[in-house]
């Protein structure tokens, strides 16, 4: 059987990687390895290779954006080729959201957009925010659409989207482009209890997006939006864990490594290592009592609370293990007489192939649920309206 | 030479080019120990798409090529490291429209104003401080070696050799810093022993316009 379909190569005299370019070489090694298998499986080195299925590094935030809209054109088009809106927009007089981001998250947000969720996309390069002048031009984009109606700019609470976004706002409001903006942040691995909102963006944010993007969609007042959209982030609380490292396209190096037998609790969307050291690899009940201990503990959340639910998966982390986890946060919110509502589980905000999950609870009263559960329409985000 | 013109802003950026080229496996390898792992790919794209414009860019004037040059980079690099060194060029073309205007030729006391100004618009930009473990740490140290200079009358060869070797300094240093900013602050104590990518490439930027003016000047 060929060997082309190892992915991680075990191998004892290398420390190097091997470039997804580089057939010669991993061709050699495949061989090499034919000679060498039974001796290997106590070898410690790893060889990762990227294996995607790309063409040129510099054209894949292009051919994907390309290829999102093609294949959903009923709900999306391109406005630019760096730029999606939707293909039926939203009616004129109504806050249109404009939202700015890395690529390489997908289906987050890029394909989460329409219908009761946001308007305008504005995708940067891999896992690099796009520069403030296209999130300007998606600014301006929103402001025509909308007949110049107040336009609303979510940011992902990360230092480069937090500066890019800053300069698209300077470069609309020196125009007279009438947009306002709010942070959204809920990773409780980045900065400790009580300075919140030095906090990342991460999964939890999907909460927010909703929220926003079903009060737009009944014709609110962007004041009123940005008010509750404060309020269910300051009630959101997300913490990761990864498992496996993912390769960056752009490079074809992993984000970060980790032994066979670790994982990580509390790791950046875009792999970024967590303020803890690697912990050994355990059980999905127990990894799970860590991080909704650590969720419940931040967010103060208590007996008689309502939650809405996300469990996120980072990329190659399956269904299977995701209702696992579910299974065992909903004994422990059971246990608590904390009331989930409609829980989100399925891979949404990922980080290529990570394998890992994250965890967000948002607390949720009888205005956010119904929020929560108005009709969105999106390509990977769809919510049939009604709470039955 | 007493002074720099457009012509020798753009054989600097055509050399920056080179050097970030040259080194950006090496600045993704920092970048990777305490960040995503991509810094060095994308500042090295922003450079090859300014190097590549340049003709288009200079044909408005100084103060034209480094605002266009600027915003190519924020456009290009995006994330954290466009808006920063983006602002790093169109911080400067926004001190010279505002006191240089219409002037061609630059003294290395107007050289100095602008990438002052440039810092500012950063720390304004990112809310970094000198001592974050950013870029901030090696260009700080390289403009106070520009402003020494310049008291002294020192050479545009004898001021860049000063400040690039600052910079150089200022970029090891982060090795002794705690990141505070930007996406290795998520990593806290653990960034300790790395360099900071940004102040590298920083001071690549500087060791590029040394070199410049060393060849220029002998």
């Amino acid at each position: 059987m060929c060997r082309k379909s190892t992915v991680i190569l075990y191998f004892t005299v290398s420390n190097g990687y091997v470039k997804g370019e580089n057939i010669f070489l991993l061709h050699f090694y495949e061989v090499l390895l034919h000679f060498t298998e039974s001796r290997i499986t106590h070898s410690r080195r790893k060889l990762m290779v990227m294996k995607k299925l790309i063409n040129k590094t510099e054209d894949i935030v292009k051919e994907l954006n390309a290829g999102l809209v093609k294949s959903h054109s009923d709900i999306i088009q391109l406005a630019a080729p760096d730029i999606i809106i939707r293909k039926k927009p939203k009616a004129k007089g109504k806050v249109w959201i404009v939202f700015g981001q890395g690529a390489g998250h997908e289906p987050g947000y890029n394909g989460m957009m329409g219908y009761g969720m946001h308007d305008v996309e504005v995708p940067g390069g891999i896992f690099a925010c796009a520069g403030g002048d296209r999130i300007y031009e998606g600014i301006k984009i929103a402001w025509e659409g909308s007949g110049h109606h107040p336009v609303l700019l979510l940011i992902a609470n990360h230092e480069g989207d937090v500066m890019n976004a800053g300069l698209a706002l300077d470069l609309a409001r020196d125009e007279g482009i009438d947009v306002e903006s709010v942070l959204l942040y809920d990773d409780i691995a980045s900065a400790p209890k009580g300075e919140e909102k030095k906090r990342r963006g991460m999964a939890g944010m999907t909460f927010s997006f909703k929220i926003a993007g079903a009060m737009a969609e009944e014709g609110k007042k962007r004041e009123e939006i940005i008010k509750k959209v404060e309020e269910v982030t300051a009630g959101t609380r997300t913490i990761a864990v990864a498992l496996k490292p993912c390769t960056i396209p752009t490079t074809g190096q992993p984000l970060f490594t980790l032994a066979d037998d670790e994982l990580l609790i509390g790791p950046g969307v875009h792999g970024e290592p967590g303020p803890e050291g690697p912990l050994k690899m355990m059980s999905a009940n127990e990894v799970m009592d860590i991080v909704a201990h650590k969720v419940l503990t931040d967010g103060e959340f208590k007996n008689g609370d309502e939650v809405l639910v996300h469990i996120n998966g980072s990329g190659s982390t399956t269904l299977m293990e995701m209702f696992i986890l579910y299974n065992r946060l909903d004994e422990i919110l059971t246990q608590k007489k904390i009331k989930p509502f409609k829980p989100l589980i399925g891979n949404y905000i990922t980080t290529q192939e990570m394998a890992g999950f994250s965890l967000s609870l948002c607390r949720a009263n009888s205005e956010v649920k119904r929020l929560w559960a108005a009709t969105a329409n999106t390509p990977y985000f769809k919510v049939m309206g009604g709470m039955e | 030479m007493s002074c720099v013109t457009g012509a020798d802003l753009k054989e600097i950026l055509t050399r920056i080019h080179f050097t970030i080229e040259e080194h950006k496996a090496y600045l993704s390898k920092l970048d990777t120990e305490i960040g995503d792992g991509d810094h060095g790919f994308s500042i090295a794209n922003g450079f090859k798409n300014v190097h590549d414009k340049l003709d288009e860019f200079g044909a408005g004037g100084i103060g034209d090529l480094l605002k266009k040059s600027g915003f190519e980079i924020i456009k290009v690099v995006g994330g954290a490291s466009g808006a920063v060194f983006g602002t790093l060029f169109t911080g400067q073309a926004s001190y010279y429209s505002k006191n240089l205007i219409g002037k061609e030729t630059l003294s290395l006391a107007d050289l100095t104003n602008m990438l002052s100004e440039a810092l500012t618009q950063i720390k304004q930009r990112g809310g970094a401080q000198a001592g974050d473990k950013t870029m901030i740490d090696a260009l700080e140290p390289a403009i106070g070696e520009l402003l020494k200079a310049v008291q002294g009358n020192l050479s545009f060869r004898e001021a860049f050799e000063k400040a690039a070797a600052r910079a150089k300094e200022g970029a090891e240093n982060t090795k002794n810093m705690v990141a505070k900013r930007g996406r290795s602050k998520n990593v806290g104590e653990r960034s300790l022993g790395f360099i900071d990518p940004g102040a590298m490439s920083t001071a690549l930027i500087f060791s590029s316009i040394a070199d410049y003016f060393k060849e220029k000047e002998s």
